[in-house]
């Protein structure tokens, strides 16, 4: 079972068609906005795990990538694009490249450092971005941006995200299993070993970073014309540890446990909301506690550093072994 | 004669009111083994720091062959030439043992060129054979050292020895002139000491290697190395022949104490 084979992308690509068709006629528009949100959730996981998972480079400021990635779409569609959705994708790109190259200026000096140094500088920068969105009358200071520009139908909405969380799955895990990833993994291994070997260590982390602040542009930019509407607190430091949990539940290093682990994220809260009995909102204890529990049982992540169809094999691999003894 | 490979010149670093390395300087020759040995607190890591570019020298020169390499970084010492394992083991852990090598054998080769980029991100054929091809370099170098069946074992699973052998082929594998080695055959017993000895006379010939090596162990440096110098409190107080080396009441003094007059 090899990713890199053709079939594998058929596949994708067909089973992403029929759940966008079956979400278009058989779900109403709260369960399509869910799984739109589902799929934002995993770029922003993917793109941390790149940093946190990979590299070993604790970020906490990916709500504020996002948030550059989001107002930089909004206000390219909204003035200079005239507000036409046919713009949105350019946009979206744009916000990318802009968000990439804040990334490598915040990167500069941050990656002199490691670990909780980091992770702090991360956050602080994430509150600058915020803080600096809040007093800027230009994006709408704390009343944010309203009548952002949406798609017009779900489908094109769907295809767009689907579109960019493809993209970012599959550079990522190219990236990984070559000569990039190796020398991310050795350096979240042992970086003073990798600097032995011949590896420029800083720039390594900065130029993942720089890969990392591209897709949270993306997932930012997208998420401005999902919502149509943002603020400086859609991007508060409690959305950076949401980022961080999914990322952390899926499995630091592993690209579809992210995934995985952004659909159950979303669609949990969203199923425990009917557990409510006479204003008791049990959703926010049930919520934890299944947290909890699932890092105490397993506290590598749904599948540790590997991928699903890498777990998928191993225990095929495990069955047959304790079967043939 | 054979040429000089590495100088050292008047190496001198302090640490606070320390001074762990005064006025050094001595030289390694071409395809020479040479043994630096001293009493625990002598300074012979810390010149194998300086020289391998993590800590910076206070004062004092560092030429590999004909070039100033003082104020290298780790990395930029490794690339031109010099290649260092740890005297704490520091492999990948979780990697394979098949990944520890090619990692450390693809940065030659693949240093982020826009093309590298491209092809990996692509995924185009030259890709895939350049993928292909680290991975068979790196069973060679395996093969080499009888480490080939347990490519695909994690690192940290592998038994002591084999741990040991395994970062020195690492460190090879960023084909080196230089290969310095921080007390290999720390927490060795006896008989894989002697194993050990082999291996690096054996390296030393296949790869054409010169040796720099800290040891503690009396036996295998007085056994293995050509050239031996001495450090006792920062200072160098011998450089000769092991034969030399013993007789030299300097350095019995540093080890067993005065003798009483």
């Amino acid at each position: 079972m090899s990713m890199s084979s053709k079939n594998t992308y058929w596949i994708f690509i067909f089973v992403t068609i029929i759940v966008g068709i079956c979400l278009n006629s058989f779900f109403n528009s709260y369960i399509q906005a869910v799984f739109v949100t589902f799929m934002v959730n995993a770029v922003m996981a993917l793109s941390l795990n790149f940093i946190t998972g990979l590299a070993d480079q604790f970020s906490l400021g990916h709500a504020g990538l996002m948030a550059i990635g989001a107002y930089t779409s909004a206000v390219l569609n909204k003035e200079f694009f005239g507000d036409s959705w046919m713009m949105i994708p350019v946009g979206i790109l744009a916000a990318g490249v802009v968000t990439s190259f804040i990334g490598y200026l915040i990167s500069l000096p941050s990656f002199k450092l490691k670990g909780d140094y980091l992770a702090i500088v991360t956050l602080g920068t994430a509150e600058i971005v915020r803080v600096v969105l809040l007093n800027w009358n230009y994006v709408g200071g704390p009343r944010g941006m309203n009548g952002i520009k949406k798609f017009p139908e779900f489908l094109l909405s769907y295809g767009m995200i689907a579109l960019i969380l493809f993209l970012t799955f599959t550079i990522m895990y190219r990236l990984k299993t070559s000569w990039f990833g190796r020398n991310l993994w050795a350096i979240n291994e042992d970086d003073i070993a990798a600097e032995v070997m011949g590896l420029d260590i800083a720039k390594t982390k900065r130029r993942a970073f720089v890969i990392s602040s591209f897709f949270a542009g993306l997932g930012g930019g997208f998420y401005s014309h999902h919502l149509g509407y943002i603020s400086p607190g859609s991007f508060g430091f409690i959305i950076s540890v949401q980022i961080l949990i999914t990322a952390v539940l899926g499995g630091l290093g592993s690209l579809t446990g992210s995934i995985l682990a952004a659909f159950i994220l979303t669609f949990l809260p969203e199923a425990l909301r009917s557990v409510q009995s006479g204003g008791l909102d049990l959703r926010m204890i049930i919520f934890p506690i299944i947290l909890i529990l699932m890092m105490i049982l397993r506290p590598q992540g749904l599948f540790g550093r590997l991928e699903l169809f890498e777990t998928i094999e191993l225990w095929f691999k495990n069955r047959k072994q304790v079967q043939s003894q | 004669m054979s040429s000089i490979l590495l100088e050292i010149k008047n190496l001198n670093i302090q640490f606070g009111g320390l001074k762990a390395v005064d006025q050094v300087s001595f030289h390694i020759n071409k395809n020479e083994l040479l043994g630096l040995i001293g009493p625990n607190g002598a300074g012979k890591t810390t010149v194998f720091n300086i020289v391998s570019g993590f800590y910076c020298a206070d004062s004092g020169e560092i030429i590999f062959k004909d070039k100033n390499i003082s104020d290298f970084k780790a990395a930029q010492v490794n690339l031109i030439g010099l290649a260092r394992t740890f005297q704490n083991i520091r492999l990948f852990k979780n990697l394979s043992v098949l990944e520890n090598v090619t990692m450390a054998l693809q940065q030659k080769k693949v240093n982020g060129k826009p093309s590298d980029w491209i092809h990996s991100l692509l995924n185009t054929k030259f890709h895939q054979d350049q993928e292909k091809q680290f991975k068979q370099d790196a069973l060679d170098l395996l093969s080499i050292f009888d480490l080939q069946h347990l490519a695909n074992e994690q690192a940290c699973a592998l038994p002591y020895g084999s741990q040991r052998k395994l970062e020195i082929v690492r460190a090879l594998a960023t084909k080196p002139e230089l290969l310095m080695l921080d007390e290999p055959a720390a927490g060795m017993n006896h008989q894989e000491t002697q194993e050990l000895i082999e291996l690096i006379r054996f390296i030393k010939e296949k790869f054409n290697l010169t040796v720099l090596l800290i040891e503690h162990d009396m036996k295998l440096v007085m056994n293995l190395c050509e050239r031996i110098v001495v450090l006792n409190r920062g200072k160098k107080i011998a450089d000769g022949p092991p034969a030399t080396i013993k007789a030299t009441p300097e350095v019995i003094e540093a080890y067993l104490g005065k003798k009483p007059v």
